[in-house]
């Protein structure tokens, strides 16, 4: 059924059943993934999606509803849910829809040329991939995990108080595990890379670093328990960034459950950490217009070395601390309420490179990887502890690799033990909380057991 | 859910350039979710899923697309598109499709949308206002409720037509404690694939008191100390310890690529031999079990672990194909927008002897983990990890005092060699478990168990 078409009806329902405002949040998807494996497409996905999400307020209260059927029989299944559900609602909290803003701005996040990539050439590029890691080193015995992505994605929002933007968008990534063996220890590990410009993919490149990787970190074992100084690899850095990402929205601090509540204008992390969002970045993944309540995306500074200078907002927390949104009102999936996301959220960089924080340290460790970040960390109180691999780092430069220890430590007190920050930003795949990174940070003290 | 013929012409279509094998695979789901902070309703959604995924094999790959729209001209285009990937020139034809019969072993007897919103409401208001009024330190708690009804129909070139009802529902409840600048939480959430009946006599306010004691006991807990000791996990949910260490390397998804620590280990001892374990998607009701899995094959119960040996795989059609083995009925999916591959069901390390006591009293020292979180698991390696939630110190055969902190590390093979005493006290916790084919219901179980010199760790602050 024609969108256009559909909106049309659902006003004229939504009216009708008395609601006072209501607003239809529209997603269209594609997206190709092309798995490979032993320089054959193992799986090659086409994916076409649409869904659509519908919230109206009734007496003074919010329902929501969705459905990815979108049809006649549909209209009356949202309206009738959303109704029941916006009577149950109980919070005192006004939620109301935006009306728009008088000005969006101009953001790159649609390539064009992208959209246009043949399959085959796509295929191609992923073989490559493959092969360039195979062909690294005869210890990489497979690559059980490769694969190309090219995702496009359109967002409509409208509303009965005249808000109606659009926004396309696409992006690609890539990414190669290698399972490595020498005989004795087997590993497994890679890289990723995320973009818009397949002509500036190199799969040589990243199959080789994959490979790399994998290999540097055969014939790892631990280390003994004790506190190290640490460096954790930017990557690793990002993943624990994002695990904690929530304690910076304004809905879990009003809601009793961020540890930064009643923090703003405090010293929360070292003088070496500033932290932004920044929804106009070029060609990253978060980049946007808008957020899914159609509020103009803006850059803000959270953190401005050490000191806590704002949360992020959608219209309903913004309203209650009496503060302007600052475009953070997201949704994890079409069907999702809006709640607090984060649009391209990360520490700011440094000029310092890699080699000279491992220097800096001088005898410790550095980190890459952290394993069941989804488990061992709690958001709520900052608390930590997690598998972890990398390095011994001795004199300044890695010695050996290491495995099977845990890092523990409270977030809130790592950040404030920051004593650098490299100049090595890399964006990754994107998270449940947004497109999250940071640099290589460099940690006075971190808890490891080991033996 | 869709016209026969149409199904008929989609599997054809998706034959046309010669492919051996295609399959429909057709749901409709509808969801309710219920999100109550600090006992006030914060959160009401309903949504409705709809989609069509269509699987090609191609020789021993596969080529997958989805679509939401159903219409009859969408559908025999998306079908002929994806066979256009595909290289095999075997000519085979669809068969007739002949329906399925299976018992519905998960009935809904109370259906959820005949219950008024108001007493899903009140009832998650029960636990929190037991949690507040537990202790003076619960500063916050959080309530959620979830009810989803799906319909599947699953249709291949083989013949096969299968049509199943499927329904869950699950509770969350949780408390958080606070003091000066720290915060825990605990939580418990039951579900199962049953109707509202599951409710039926569950104690809200037991769940609210429950979840009010651990988090206090861990806001004052010091933390757990690092290094290799003797651990004895809880029942129940310390299941996850299987479902990490072992359960996922036994996946014909890491098997068939080699890509797991037991790929040939087969018919070779691979745990102590007081240990059996077991993936069975049969129980009747239980959160993690199927009438017919994804691809319409029969659920079994599989002995995955017998006396220590490793007995089976948990396989796929496609990974079958691969292996040159036939399907478990494992071949799960968390909906149409995913390939099916081989997943756990229910999940378990079969009952032992010991009571919990004699396990602790034959434990010097070392802790016991009696609440385990989530963890996650690198097949190829078998290295794991997995979170402990609340725990506390074994001293001299007895439990001491509350630790926090701890997380629980090593790999597969290792661990599964050193459970050395099993209970008595079987019971099963439910999950959600994450893989390449999507997010799925899965129960994890076990009775309390014994491992020993497993790394811990923890702080030392």
């Amino acid at each position: 059924m024609d969108l256009k078409a559909f909106k049309d009806k659902l006003f004229t329902a939504a009216q009708a059943a008395g609601f006072e405002e209501y607003e239809l949040y529209c997603q269209n998807g594609a997206r190709t993934t092309i798995n490979i494996f032993n320089q054959e497409v193992q799986q090659f996905t086409n994916a076409a999606s649409t869904g659509v999400s519908f919230r109206g307020k009734f007496g003074g209260k919010m329902g929501y509803a969705s459905s990815e059927r979108i049809d006649d029989t549909v209209v009356g299944f949202l309206i009738e849910s959303a109704k029941a559900n916006a009577t149950i609602i109980e919070t005192v909290e006004i939620e109301e829809l935006h009306g728009g803003d008088a000005n969006y701005p101009a953001v790159q996040n649609h390539n064009s040329d992208l959209a246009n990539v043949t399959s085959e050439d796509k295929i191609e590029k992923a073989m490559k991939l493959e092969a360039a890691a195979k062909a690294f080193d005869e210890r990489v015995k497979a690559v059980p995990y490769c694969a190309f992505v090219n995702g496009e994605q359109e967002v409509l929002i409208a509303n009965s108080k005249g808000l109606d933007v659009f926004d396309k968008s696409n992006h690609m990534f890539a990414y190669a595990y290698c399972q490595a063996s020498d005989g004795t220890s087997t590993k497994m590990d890679g890289d990723s890379h995320v973009g818009f410009d397949f002509d500036k993919f190199d799969p040589v490149s990243l199959g080789e670093n994959s490979a790399k990787k994998a290999l540097e970190s055969l014939g790892a074992s631990p280390v003994p328990s004790g506190k190290y100084k640490v460096v954790l690899e930017n990557s690793c850095a990002s993943d624990l960034l994002g695990v904690f990402f929530p304690a910076f929205s304004a809905e879990q601090a009003q809601k009793g459950f961020s540890i930064l509540a009643g923090k703003l204008g405090e010293k929360v992390a070292s003088d070496a950490v500033s932290i932004v969002d920044d929804p106009l970045l070029p060609w990253q993944v978060g980049t946007r217009a808008f957020d899914s309540e159609g509020v103009a995306a803006r850059t803000k500074t959270v953190v401005d070395m050490g000191t806590f200078k704002t949360f992020l907002h959608n219209t309903k927390t913004a309203r209650k601390d009496g503060v302007s949104p600052t475009g953070n009102g997201l949704k994890t999936a079409f069907n999702a309420p809006v709640t607090i996301g984060g649009t391209n959220f990360f520490i700011q960089p440094s000029g310092t490179s890699l080699d000279d924080l491992l220097a800096q340290v001088g005898d410790g460790l550095m980190i890459t990887d952290f394993a069941g970040l989804h488990a061992g960390a709690n958001p709520v109180s900052g608390e930590f502890s997690l598998q972890a691999q990398g390095f011994v780092i001795k004199n300044g430069k890695k010695e050996r690799p290491v495995e099977l220890i845990t890092a523990s430590g409270n977030f809130f007190q790592l950040i404030a033990k920051v004593e650098a920050v490299a100049g090595d930003l890399k964006f990754q795949i994107p998270g449940m909380h947004g497109n999250i990174a940071s640099p290589s940070l460099l940690i006075s003290s971190l808890d490891i057991a080991g033996n | 859910m869709l016209d026969k013929n149409l199904v008929a012409d989609v599997l054809t279509a998706a034959l046309s350039t010669g492919a051996s094998f295609a399959e429909v695979f057709v749901e409709n789901t509808v969801n309710n979710n219920i999100v109550l902070v600090n006992n006030v309703v914060e959160q009401a959604n309903s949504g409705i899923e709809h989609g069509v995924g269509i699987r090609i094999f191609d020789g021993l790959n596969a080529v997958y697309a989805f679509t939401n729209n159903m219409s009859r001209d969408n559908l025999l285009r998306v079908a002929k598109q994806a066979a256009g990937a595909v290289k095999e020139r075997k000519n085979t034809k669809a068969a007739d499709l002949v329906v399925l019969n299976f018992d519905n072993i998960s009935p809904m007897k109370v259906p959820y949308n005949t219950i008024p919103k108001n007493q899903i409401v009140d009832m998650l208001r029960v636990a929190g206002k037991a949690s507040m009024e537990a202790d003076t330190q619960i500063t916050g708690t959080r309530g959620q409720y979830l009810d989803v009804v799906t319909n599947v129909l699953v249709a291949n070139s083989e013949g096969v037509w299968g049509e199943d009802v499927r329904n869950r529902t699950r509770v969350s409840v949780s408390a958080v404690a606070s003091s000066a600048g720290e915060k825990q939480t605990a939580t418990r959430n039951p579900g199962a694939q049953q109707g509202f009946e599951f409710y039926d006599g569950m104690d809200f306010a037991g769940l609210g008191r429950d979840c009010a004691k651990e988090a206090v006991t861990m806001l004052h807990a010091g933390y757990a100390p690092s290094g290799k000791m003797d651990v004895v996990i809880g029942n129940g949910f310390g299941g996850v310890i299987f479902h990490e260490a072992c359960g996922h390397s036994l996946e014909a998804t890491g098997v068939a690529k080699k890509a797991s620590e037991f790929w040939d280990k087969k018919g070779t001892q691979i745990a102590n031999p007081i240990v059996n374990a077991i993936d069975d998607g049969t129980t009747p009701g239980a959160w993690g079990s199927q009438n017919m899995d994804d691809e319409g094959g029969k659920p079994r119960r599989n002995v995955l672990i017998k006396d220590g040996m490793l007995n089976t795989f948990l396989i796929d059609k496609l990974n079958g194909l691969r292996m040159g083995e036939e399907s478990t009925g494992s071949g799960r999916r968390q909906n149409y927008r995913f390939a099916p591959t081989s997943r756990m069901t229910n999940t378990y390390i079969d009952s032992g002897n010991s009571t919990l006591n004699e396990i602790i009293s034959a434990t010097e020292y070392g802790i016991y983990a009696k609440r385990m979180g989530g963890g996650s698991v690198t097949p190829a390696t078998g290295e794991f990890n997995f979170a402990v939630l609340e725990s506390y110190m074994i001293r001299n055969g007895k439990i001491a005092e509350p630790v926090r902190g701890a997380s629980l590390i090593g790999r597969g093979s290792e661990v599964l060699m050193n459970i050395d005493m099993i209970g008595n006290d079987m019971d099963h916790g439910q999950g959600m478990c994450g893989s390449v084919s999507g997010s799925i219901p899965a129960n994890c179980g076990q009775p309390s168990l014994r491992v020993k010199n497993i790394l811990v760790g923890g702080r030392s602050e």
